[in-house]
């Protein structure tokens, strides 16, 4: 039995401090997900506080799940579309800075500040791509789902998924290409 | 070489998921556990018994843990020895013994289910609305009592007869006879948060429930005088698990007796709703008195009335309206009216008939000349004078 399963155990034998223990891990990539799908640190709380609560609650009615994990993100990716199918405007991207880690770069090698720009630049990139086009983004390749379940996620058929991440990753591209970074590594999408 | 996977990864990576996310993490069973409480507070009244998914507003997760955990040990408190599953099915264990309370979210009726229980025999339940939903609405509930072959469970469901069912633990009365009340009245005290009537009376722990009898004579006693013969209400006991009316005969010798067989009394408040589930005949006891008993009621308003008809068909409770008698709280004397050291006065007794109201009071202090102009008020203001005066010095 690995250690997710014995702590979802744990929760429903009663152990409070359990719950805790077995989200940790996951909320950093939860909250990433919610943001940059939602690109509201508001919003993405709200996502990742209503999936947690939804977590304990199928926890505790005893539901049984193959992953854990991916089944997380896969509420917390449901969630935020939710929310963003709510919106009825493009949310601008000025909580972007906030969100990330600030650190002073003064005293960081410049290899690390220029990988950092670089992890920024990109973020920033990602973000800045209409909401359909950003979600396939993330979707494909950050919770590394295939294109059947995204196309359950998003309501869209397979080949409406493949078309549309398609011209996505173009837009990125070109995007990345158009530029701001004065190092253009990422040349190559696949 | 790097993926695009991998630079999107490391790119998203970068976000920073807020520290209070994870104090959100680590307070959510807490604040599940009292939404929980709250949303069965709420359904429990309504009985909708539809699953309502819970929102979840922002001031409730933002709760600091202090304040969650704080909560908790509050709603602990509340909840008795009973663990919460999913906010519509609770179980308690005691001594070996369960009782599962559940309102079923598919059904329209709550149903409370007991095993282990080991005697069977006096099983019964009532349910009906509490006095104050008496007022507005005479309807009862229907119950049944079922036995499951399978799992030897008593299952014990009852319907609301106006089809609102809206309010269960504001407008219910339970009466439950089951071997181990005190049990089951905790898992209805959790399920139904200490709120609403209910009274449990076991075989085995009756005497120990019945804990106070109050009695109520009418305050005003208006005779049934059927030519030679006086029927006398002389009192009704209400009792933790029902409600008895004694009744008197007095037949005046050489005259015909009446009889009171095809009599039915019931009980109403004074706006004329009816509190007891139907009009009930009298039974004749050893003592020559008569009895009838209303189990459904164990509490009455501060004013009630007692109406007696005489019908023909006792299956009928159209008849004549023969009598009508009135109740009160304030059938309890010595009643002190005013409170000074020095002047205290007493209200001994309050009779009243048609013509007259006689109240007896004492004075107790300093002797004063006032007390000579002492008069009476009745609530439409019409006042009255004492006509006798007795005068105690204590030596």
């Amino acid at each position: 039995m690995d250690h997710t399963q014995e702590l979802i155990i744990q929760c429903r034998s009663g152990d409070k401090q359990a719950f805790g223990q077995l989200v940790t891990p996951f909320i950093q990539k939860a909250y990433a997900i919610a943001f940059s799908i939602l690109k509201s640190k508001e919003s993405a709380e709200d996502a990742v506080q209503n999936s947690l609560l939804e977590s304990y609650k199928n926890i505790m009615a005893g539901k049984e799940f193959r992953s854990f994990q991916n089944w997380f993100f896969s509420l917390v990716t449901s969630r935020s579309l939710d929310m963003i199918r709510r919106y009825s405007k493009e949310r601008t991207n000025t909580e972007f800075i906030d969100t990330i880690d600030t650190v002073d770069q003064t005293s960081m090698p410049l290899d690390v500040i220029i990988e950092k720009e670089e992890k920024l630049g990109l973020l920033e990139k990602i973000l800045a791509l209409p909401n359909i086009d950003r979600v396939l983004i993330i979707l494909y390749y950050y919770q590394d789902l295939s294109i059947r379940e995204i196309s359950l996620l998003v309501n869209l058929t397979e080949g409406a998924v493949k078309t549309k991440l398609f011209r996505a990753r173009n837009k990125l591209h070109s995007l990345y290409k158009s530029n701001v970074l004065p190092f253009k590594k990422v040349g190559e999408i696949k | 070489m790097k993926s695009t996977k991998d630079y999107i990864h490391n790119s998203l990576n970068e976000i920073k998921a807020p520290e209070s996310l994870y104090e959100f993490a680590n307070n959510v069973p807490y604040m599940v556990e009292i939404e929980d409480t709250k949303i069965l507070s709420e359904q429990s009244p309504s009985m909708n018994l539809q699953v309502k998914k819970p929102t979840y507003p922002n001031f409730i997760k933002r709760a600091s843990s202090a304040i969650a955990v704080l909560a908790l040990i509050v709603s602990s408190s509340l909840l008795l020895p009973i663990t919460s599953l999913n906010g519509v099915k609770k179980e308690a264990i005691k001594e070996d013994k369960k009782v599962h309370i559940e309102t079923s979210s598919e059904k329209q009726n709550p149903t409370v289910r007991s095993n282990e229980v080991s005697d069977s025999t006096g099983y019964s339940l009532s349910l009906h609305k509490s006095t104050k939903e008496k007022k507005t609405s005479p309807f009862y509930s229907h119950l049944q009592l079922k036995q499951d072959d399978k799992e030897q469970n008593f299952s014990m469901s009852f319907k609301d007869l106006d089809g609102t069912l809206n309010n269960l633990k504001r407008d219910m009365n339970f009466s439950l006879n089951i071997p181990d009340p005190i049990l089951l009245q905790n898992n209805l005290n959790g399920l139904f948060q200490n709120q609403g009537e209910r009274s449990f009376i076991g075989p085995n722990v009756h005497q120990s429930l019945v804990t106070e009898t109050k009695s109520y004579k009418p305050n005003k006693q208006t005779k049934w005088e059927n030519e030679n013969n006086i029927v006398t209400v002389e009192e009704v006991n209400i009792k933790s698990s029902h409600t008895d009316i004694v009744l008197s005969q007095k037949d005046e010798s050489g005259k015909e007796s009446i009889s009171l067989l095809n009599t039915k009394i019931a009980l109403f408040d004074l706006k004329g709703n009816m509190l007891s589930q139907d009009y009930k005949p009298p039974t004749l006891k050893d003592n020559g008195k008569f009895i009838v008993s209303f189990p459904e009621i164990n509490s009455l308003p501060d004013h009630f009335i007692l109406r007696m008809i005489q019908t023909e068909d006792s299956s009928k409770n159209i008849g004549q309206s023969i009598n009508q008698y009135q109740f009160s709280n304030h059938d309890s004397y010595p009643i002190d009216v005013s409170g000074t050291e020095e002047q205290k006065i007493t209200i001994q007794s309050v009779n009243e008939t048609d013509s007259s109201v006689k109240v007896t009071f004492e004075i107790t202090g300093n002797p004063s000349m006032q007390h000579q102009f002492i008069t009476i008020q009745d609530e439409k203001g019409v006042f009255a004078s004492p006509i006798q005066t007795k005068k105690n010095i204590q030596k």
